[in-house]
């Protein structure tokens, strides 16, 4: 086990003592994280100065960790994750805002039944099976949230772990009888034509403007690479500017990035990216969170947020 | 031995029982009692491995890769702590609670931790891979030094052997039979641990590949690295029974002739 | 084995988890990522008292148990195989194929057919637990002293009686040894499929207490799975040495090797 340790401690030390202007980001590989291929591709972030290099992961939890293990510099994670994290102690800081759902055209996450389901309403969804993609984070406090709204508990139900792209056989085979999905799967599923919308708006609990993920570091790194955090969040800016003015573009730069035909990308509801986050578009999910006993106590959004990046 | 001396008829039937696995699975698709893409026959599985067989050797090597390193790492780790507790009797008393502590530890157990420790590269699945393949090799050597018969060590000190001299010359060759069947062990439980965290952290390699293709629901694709994931486990348990063989012929059949 | 308590091994796991906690409380690795070990022993006893580590644990517990009987049914196949050279050589590619296979990876077709829930939890335990139980069965079988086998022959003795108190009791020793790996595999197995597709069980909560960043609860996790993979083989070791206190005695009288 030492052995192993001193190993992780030189590679640790040797990763943080590369070059200087390097910026060591960890995402994940879909839609969400379209600004970073337009900022990229656009050389928003060679006009910074910057050079940013990209990982790839699976999972918003291992960026996280991967972040606070100064193994990657910033990351981008779920607002949920963010505020999970700010409860345990954890001191991440909203480095440039990410994805945003707004009403009523630029939702993203939806709540799908069978066709042929006798689910009509979020009420009938009592004592059913619904499958999220990951327990414990921002679609199980929006299913209890959503359950809340017509009377249910969210122990009135059965949550299963299934991942995104599986969803809709296991909705069409029965294995579930419900499912909280995102784009591009709500578009696939609905050009299939096996399912039906129950919610188009999945996420309305947290409120009618809501940042869905945001690109995220330490509070100690931000401090120290002012410059760098500034450049970075400037370079996304522009790019949720050049996003939000030419979609067309922007959705054929996403095929070179996802596994996205173009097709689809031309079809699927994009999220909106906007220039700012105000506290509003966090603190709905903070207070649903915590409504939930997903996390201990509500905290003002303020604390996620870092004005210094703001435009 | 029996085994090495096989006919052609008696090879023929242990292929003929495969092929009647096949047929029965191929029976069992056609009959539709399963629903559809949830298994491939047989033939879409080969096709689906012809078609993907340019894409396998890569993720095949890396799997490959990734397991060698831990069995180096590991099995180097757990003979010298074997070799340790079994000559040193001190170091032994000490360390042998906190050791049959961790021993039982279920490496996957040990995935999330290792991802605050190093992240989702490489080194994660060699350091889980290397914990989980070092035990056999420490008890292996552990009980293989300890079981030395005492004739031995009785003659060397006749024969004035040193310290240093009796280990070298008389413990080391005698335990290593036993050292050598449990590297054998160890690559095997490699080989398994490297895949189950491919599985869970599914980022290169055939358990990753396997694991996205059965999310993403592709049958054909999560068969074909199921067979290529075969293949090389064959391959593995192959090269090292030939490798055992070799190393151990001069300790006569016991030793060597072992399935 | 020496009896009494280990002074000297219990000091050095003192000593350990003093370095543990100081090294913590003095922040020398990142702190959120390495609590201290009291705030996780205090995390473990919480988890124990509100019951939510039993709970998962039981769960876990279940699945492995209803894998382990469905691979209980390998033992009379084992037998079989022992006994007929035919038998396995029908056979035996087919095993040797599967057997190769990571016994993880068998959680995804299985996933994939019998969707969510304890199904295929339990079938991969039930794929990874029979083929030690199976082989090694058959080598138990294999290895019954001739004598026994004559004596019976001698006595004429009813078939049933032959397989129930002469060739049961008599392979016993080599499906304890497949036990012994196939008990501590089956664990691990339930624990992956739980962390790539499940909604409970020790597994799922130590991998979700990591997503969540709760790390006190996922080190203490961490420790229930030693300490049940621990108890598990210590559990094993007993019933074993048990059921075959005749063994031991007569290896003990023979003075010869017969596994």
């Amino acid at each position: 086990m030492l052995k192993y340790l001193v190993a992780s401690l030189v590679l640790l030390c040797s990763i943080t003592s590369a070059r200087a202007e390097t910026i060591r980001i960890g995402y994940i590989p879909i839609a969400d994280c379209l600004q970073l291929y337009v900022a990229e591709e656009l050389g928003y972030f060679k006009a910074q100065g910057l050079v940013v290099d990209k990982t790839p992961l699976n999972g918003g939890s291992l960026i996280a960790m991967a972040v606070e293990g100064g193994e990657l510099d910033a990351g981008w994670s779920n607002t949920a994750s963010l505020a999970i994290a700010a409860d345990r102690g954890f001191d991440f800081a909203i480095l440039s805002p990410g994805a945003f759902e707004q009403a009523p055209d630029r939702r993203e996450h939806s709540l799908l039944v069978a066709k042929n389901s006798p689910i009509r309403t979020l009420a009938d969804l009592k004592g059913k099976t619904v499958g999220i993609n990951a327990l414990g984070n921002i679609n199980e406090i929006a299913v209890a949230a959503l359950a809340a709204q017509s009377g249910l508990s969210v122990k009135q139900l059965r949550l299963v772990e299934i991942p995104f792209p599986q969803m809709e056989a296991a909705l069409t085979s029965g294995h579930v009888d419900a499912v909280l999905t995102l784009e591009p799967f709500v578009t696939i599923a609905r050009n299939r034509g096996a399912t039906r919308v129950l919610e188009p708006a999945a996420l309305k609990p947290f409120g009618t403007r809501m940042l869905i993920a945001a690109w995220f570091a330490k509070r100690s790194w931000l401090d120290k690479h002012k410059t760098a955090a500034a450049g970075f969040a400037l370079a996304m800016r522009k790019a949720s500017a050049y996003i939000e003015k030419n979609p067309a573009q922007a959705r054929e730069l996403l095929t070179r990035h996802t596994k996205l035909t173009l097709d689809l990308a031309q079809q699927i509801t994009l999220p909106l990216f906007a220039q700012k986050v105000e506290d509003s578009d966090v603190q709905g999910l903070i207070d649903q969170a915590a409504r939930f006993g997903y996390i201990k106590k509500a905290f003002p959004a303020q604390r996620l947020n870092l004005p210094a990046t703001q435009p | 031995m029996k085994r090495a001396h096989r006919s052609h008829a008696e090879r023929l039937r242990g292929c003929a029982f495969v092929a009647f696995l096949a047929a029965l699975w191929s029976g069992v698709c056609a009959s539709g009692v399963v629903p559809e893409g949830q298994l491939p026959s047989p033939y879409e599985v080969l096709r689906a491995f012809i078609a993907e067989s340019p894409r396998l050797p890569a993720q095949a090597l890396a799997t490959l890769n990734r397991t060698l390193l831990a069995f180096l790492l590991g099995g180097l780790g757990g003979l010298g702590l074997g070799l340790g507790h079994g000559v040193f009797p001190l170091f032994r008393k000490t360390t042998h609670l906190a050791i049959e502590g961790l021993r039982p530890l279920p490496s996957v157990a040990l995935i999330p931790l290792g991802i605050l420790l190093y992240g989702m590269g490489n080194q994660l699945n060699i350091a889980i891979a290397a914990f989980a393949c070092a035990w056999p090799c420490f008890i292996s050597a552990r009980d293989g030094v300890r079981g030395v018969n005492p004739m031995l060590l009785d003659t060397a000190r006749t024969l004035g052997l040193g310290r240093a001299q009796t280990i070298r010359r008389v413990l080391l060759p005698a335990a290593f039979p036993a050292m050598v069947t449990g590297l054998r062990i160890a690559l095997g439980i490699a080989f398994a641990v490297e895949v189950s965290v491919e599985l869970v952290i599914p980022k290169q390699g055939l358990g990753a590949l396997a694991s996205t293709a059965a999310l993403a629901g592709e049958s054909g694709l999560l068969y074909a690295a199921i067979l290529a994931l075969g293949l090389v486990g064959l391959l593995l348990n192959h090269l090292l029974r030939r490798a055992t063989q070799r190393l151990l012929r001069s300790y006569g059949p016991q030793w060597s002739g072992g399935a | 084995m020496r009896r009494g308590p280990d002074w000297q091994g219990l000091v050095f796991c003192l000593c350990v988890a003093l370095a543990w906690e100081v090294a913590a409380r003095q922040e020398l690795l990142p702190p959120r990522l390495f609590p201290a070990l009291t705030s996780v022993l205090a995390q473990l006893a919480e988890g124990t008292a509100s019951g939510a580590f039993p709970r998962a644990l039981a769960k876990t517990l279940a699945c492995m148990g209803a894998g382990l009987l469905a691979a209980a049914c390998m033992i009379p196949l084992g037998i079989w195989a022992g006994r007929s050279e035919q038998v396995w050589r029908t056979i035996g590619p087919s095993v040797e194929f599967l057997r190769s296979l990571p016994p993880a990876l068998m959680a995804l077709p299985a996933m994939l057919l019998l969707g969510i829930g304890d199904a295929p939890k339990i079938f991969a335990v039930f794929f990874a637990a029979s083929f030690p139980i199976l082989l090694c069965t058959m080598d138990g079988v294999r290895a019954i002293p001739p004598l026994f086998l004559d004596t019976a022959r001698t006595l004429q003795v009813k078939p049933s009686v032959l397989l129930f108190e002469v060739i049961l009791p008599a392979a016993a020793p080599g499906v304890f040894s497949g036990l012994k790996t196939a008990l501590p595999m089956a664990f691990i197995v339930a624990m992956v499929s739980e962390m790539i597709g499940g909604a409970d069980g020790i597994g799922h909560l130590l991998l979700r207490s990591q997503r969540s960043f709760d790390i006190p609860q996922m080190y203490a996790i961490i420790l229930v799975v030693a300490l049940t993979g621990g108890g598990i083989a210590q559990g094993l070791y007993l019933i074993e040495s048990f059921s075959l206190r005749w063994y031991s005695g007569w290896k003990r009288v023979c003075g010869q090797r017969c596994d």
